[in-house]
């Protein structure tokens, strides 16, 4: 079995998807992108991830509904949340619902791996 | 005596003062709003080079908040120039304002505008909205790659909603959406008969008559039409429409009868499937049709063929098609032709694959290109657009960390990316034969770069740039983004660490340089790649910059006067700024640089009868000069460390003033004015200085209102170079030369200060500068700032 870290990114933005997929691969990350919500909450039911970025404000579902499946599928996951100029209320309201981080556009993908290998430092521990 | 509290702070002050408090507290104000505006400009500049992940909350922010300072400087401006016209400069800011915000909801203005645009006169970003992305694409590939495209002229989105309303056909519009109505049909009839407006007709008649005066010979047109939303980057089939072998005598009916096409249910159906409005804006493209000798299709990546190190080259025959595999790299060898002897030599073959390689590289993506010979031998680009699903070969294997893994990293993370993308090549010393030698493919590397026509050159066959020096708002790096050459800009050893004929891949996405050719990583950038520039938050931003800042323009930068040339909104900020600096040059000069009341004469200054104000103020020690810290014997008791720096430098620099050359300072808290006039020199330098490195900042203006030396190009040249190695950003305008540096260390503040006093005094002795050696001079002053 692979010991690379797993990581699901969300968001409903396909530039973003795809601008962070290489990026976070490069780093030796197992990466699985959606820009489906749905879809992406019907691969966590099959697979424990160790970390999930989700963008926050997405259409049907947003991250925060995210978070919380997540958080009752797998607790041990790193839920790291992306968010707008105008949702820094939600990020916090994230945080306190068991949240790892958020991150705020504009980001660059760097910005990104540092709270990665923060959350990976934390699953170390576990 | 509101006002005067606001603008000073302070309650009560000697009326003789008031004139000098005023404009330093003014100039103050202004000057921190520029440095505000400049920042956010900055930032939007570097979101654009460096690959950030942003949304359109962020572009409405830097649009509010660029649009508040500038209302600020405005405003000070108003205040300043009192019963002057500079109230209607509020209307322009709205103006802009307004329709930024319509860019930003993605409606812009096409109501108004040119009818007909000669493919020549297109710019991406100021006629993007008139003509659309397909063709703004194909006149890019004329302007900044020098290719030959058919010459030609769209028929712009303008003219169309000139069509529209003409003909009264506005509510069919709206309806024809609604399959079931049957509208679209019957619309589509209505345009089929419909009337070209006289004006539009004469238009297309007169540029028709044009395109075969420049040819010489009787001419047939291509028509194509695409809607506004139909980018390069959506394969959209069916969503096009083509009319070939037109007579000029033709091309009013061909027009309707292309639009009445776009209206036929099956292509609204097409634009619907990739998310566009039944109605929608259209741009018709108007080409020379070209009598081929032999034309074809290029897909820059083998859509069959498991190599990626190959092409394929499809050419029509008496007897079908013959498909060439050639190899993607110089020389760019046939490896196998599908049937009998290539219809095309050797050198045509190479010439066409180089020609497709650089596009590719441009457009950063598989391409399929259609092409065409004419008797000449000219090989002529019709269209672009990326292969059709599935049309650009098999993925590579996935695993880029192991890829990289054990690749040596000359790079990483060490300078700034300033425009992104990968690519590879062979390292070029631009210092060494000539930045316009650059071979296909060559990586261009260079302390720094000028700009100029032959960079312009280069920058046609670069893969890509590396510099010692430079900065994301740089002009090279403004030019690297306009020719999508991924750059990394100041790693301070590049041209020391490169040897020439290195093989580098250069991965300006993520920051980093290896030796040699990473294929995984280039091939993989390939086949998803990454075209952050058709992303649409992209395009955003680049509209957005290009309304508020004009930096990406070559050469230097032109005072426009006239309010309707002030096109962007840094060209009312600087403007206001160099008509506010202007002001209280002028009040000082009348008043004979002499505040009355608290101001006191320095007994040892330069020569120049100098007056320092001290209006007091909070500040910290180091801003204010403590009598202890007296690394200078001549300007110890000058309250202001900034004011004695530069004093000191001009001294260094032997300057010598006139029987009437002045000067004076206010000094205010931790914000120094300073102001010289040495003949016809003026100098208005101001330096905020406090223990906050990020509120530091200084600004400095030199004019001459005999317009030299500041006039003279070379002058202009060499003093700008100097700024630059300094960290100074500048531009300059008829008679003036404005710099600003921003978030300086106190002591490199002491440092800067004393350079700029010792520049002045070099300037006023230097007299003529020799044109020929604007390098040398710069080289003398570093020297003798280096051991004064």
């Amino acid at each position: 079995m692979s010991d690379r870290l797993k990581t699901l990114v969300l968001d409903d933005e396909p530039i973003v998807c795809k601008r962070l997929k290489p990026a976070l691969e490069k780093n030796g990350y197992d990466v699985e992108i959606f820009e489906d919500p749905g879809a992406a909450l019907n691969r966590i039911d099959e697979q424990d991830f160790d970390i999930v970025v989700t963008d926050i404000r997405m259409e049907d579902i947003d991250g925060i509904q995210v978070l919380e499946h997540v958080r009752s599928r797998s607790p041990r996951t790193k839920v790291i949340i992306i968010t707008g100029y105008a949702t820094v209320e939600m990020a916090r309201e994230a945080l306190a619902k068991g949240a790892f981080d958020f991150i705020a556009k504009p980001f660059k993908p760097d910005d990104l791996r540092a709270v990665i290998a923060r959350a990976a430092k934390d699953l170390a521990k576990t | 005596m509101n006002l005067w509290r606001t603008l000073t702070g302070t309650r009560n002050a000697p009326a003789q003062d008031i004139s000098y408090r005023l404009a330093a507290a003014r100039l103050q104000r202004v000057l921190e709003n520029h440095k505000q505006f400049n920042e956010l400009v900055d930032s939007g500049i570097e979101k654009l080079g460096g690959g950030y992940i942003l949304d359109r909350q962020y572009l409405a922010n830097l649009v509010d908040r660029a649009f508040s300072h500038a209302g600020e400087i405005v405003c000070d401006l108003n205040i300043a120039q009192t019963g002057s016209s500079h109230r209607k400069l509020y209307f322009k800011l709205s103006s802009l304002r307004s329709n930024l915000r319509r860019v930003l909801a993605w409606r812009p203005q096409v109501e108004s505008g040119r009818l007909v645009l000669p493919l020549a006169d297109i710019d991406e970003l100021d006629h993007y909205h008139q003509v659309g992305g397909v063709f703004t694409r194909l006149a890019e590939l004329r302007q900044r790659l020098g290719l030959l495209v058919p010459e030609g002229f769209v028929i712009s989105v303008s003219a169309f909603n000139q069509f529209v309303k003409y003909n009264g056909l506005s509510h069919m519009m709206d309806l024809a959406g609604n399959r079931a109505s049957g509208v679209s049909d019957e619309l589509s009839v209505k345009i089929r008969n419909a009337a070209v407006p006289p004006e539009l007709s004469e238009m297309i008649k007169r540029e028709a008559a044009a395109v075969a005066d420049s040819c010489g010979a009787p001419v047939r047109f291509v028509l194509n039409a695409a809607a506004f939303g139909q980018e390069y980057n959506q394969f959209s089939p069916g969503g096009y429409q083509t009319r070939a072998d037109v007579a000029p005598e033709g091309l009013l009916d061909a027009y309707r009868s292309l639009l009445a096409a776009m209206f036929r249910p099956h292509a609204v159906a097409a634009r619907e499937q990739i998310g566009l409005p039944a109605r929608c804006h259209i741009a018709v493209s108007v080409s020379r049709m070209i009598p081929a000798q032999v034309d074809g299709i290029v897909n820059t990546i083998d859509p069959e063929s498991p190599r990626w190190d190959q092409m394929r080259i499809l050419l029509p025959t008496d007897s079908g098609s013959q498909i060439l595999d050639v190899s993607r790299h110089p020389p760019y060898e046939v490896r196998s032709a599908a049937s009998g002897e290539s219809p095309l030599p050797a050198q045509d073959i190479a010439r066409l694959a180089e020609k497709a390689m650089r596009i590719e590289r441009y457009f950063r993506g598989p391409l399929e290109i259609k092409w065409a010979m004419d008797a000449n031998g000219d090989i002529f680009i019709i269209h672009t657009r990326p292969p059709a699903p599935g049309g650009a070969g098999v993925a590579p294997p996935l695993n880029l960390s192991e890829a990289v893994s054990d690749r040596e990293i000359i790079y990483e993370r060490e300078g700034s990316v300033a425009s992104p993308g990968i690519s590879y090549g062979t390292v070029y010393h631009a210092d060494g034969d000539g930045v316009e030698n650059v071979p296909e493919r060559g990586v261009l590397v260079a302390g720094d770069l000028e700009p100029g026509v032959e960079l312009l050159q280069a920058l046609k066959k670069a893969a890509a740039i590396l510099m010692d020096h430079g900065a994301q708002a740089g002009h090279t790096a403004a030019l690297a983004r306009e020719f999508h050459v991924p750059a990394i800009v100041g790693l301070g050893d590049a041209t020391t660490r490169l040897a020439n004929g290195d093989t580098v891949t250069v991965d300006a996405d993520d920051n980093i340089v290896y030796r040699g050719m990473v294929e995984e990583l280039l091939n993989y950038h390939l086949w998803e790649y990454l075209d952050l520039d058709d992303a649409r938050e992209y395009v955003l931003l680049r509209f957005v910059l290009h309304r508020l800042c004009s930096r990406n323009i070559a050469g230097s930068y032109q005072r426009r006067e006239k309010l309707k040339s002030q096109e962007t909104l840094e060209d009312i900020v600087r403007n206001s700024i160099e008509t506010i600096c202007d002001a209280v040059l002028e009040s000082m000069r009348s008043a004979g640089f002499r505040p009355g009341g608290s101001a006191v004469r320095i007994e040892n200054d330069p020569g120049l009868n100098f007056f320092v104000l001290d209006t007091g103020g909070p500040a910290d020690t180091r801003t204010r000069r403590a009598a202890a810290k007296a690394d200078s014997a001549a300007h110890d008791v000058l309250p202001s460390i900034p004011l004695a720096c530069f004093l000191d430098g001009l001294s260094g620099a032997g300057f010598n003033p006139g029987p009437v050359d002045s000067g004076c300072a206010v000094v205010s808290g931790g914000f120094t004015l300073l102001v010289i006039g040495a003949g016809a020199l003026s100098v208005i330098v101001t330096a905020h200085m406090s223990g906050e490195i990020e509120k530091n900042y200084i600004f400095g203006r030199v004019s001459d209102a005999s317009r030299e030396p500041v006039r003279n190009g070379t002058v202009q040249l060499w003093l700008r170079e100097i700024l630059d190695r300094y960290g100074f950003s500048s531009y300059t305008m008829p008679g003036s030369l404005t710099s600003w540096k921003y978030g300086v260390p106190s002591s490199a503040m002491e440092h800067n200060l004393r350079m700029l006093g010792m520049l002045m005094g070099y300037t006023h002795e230097g007299g003529e500068k020799d044109v020929a050696s604007v390098r040398d001079e710069v080289d003398r002053f570093i020297e003798l700032y280096a051991t004064a």
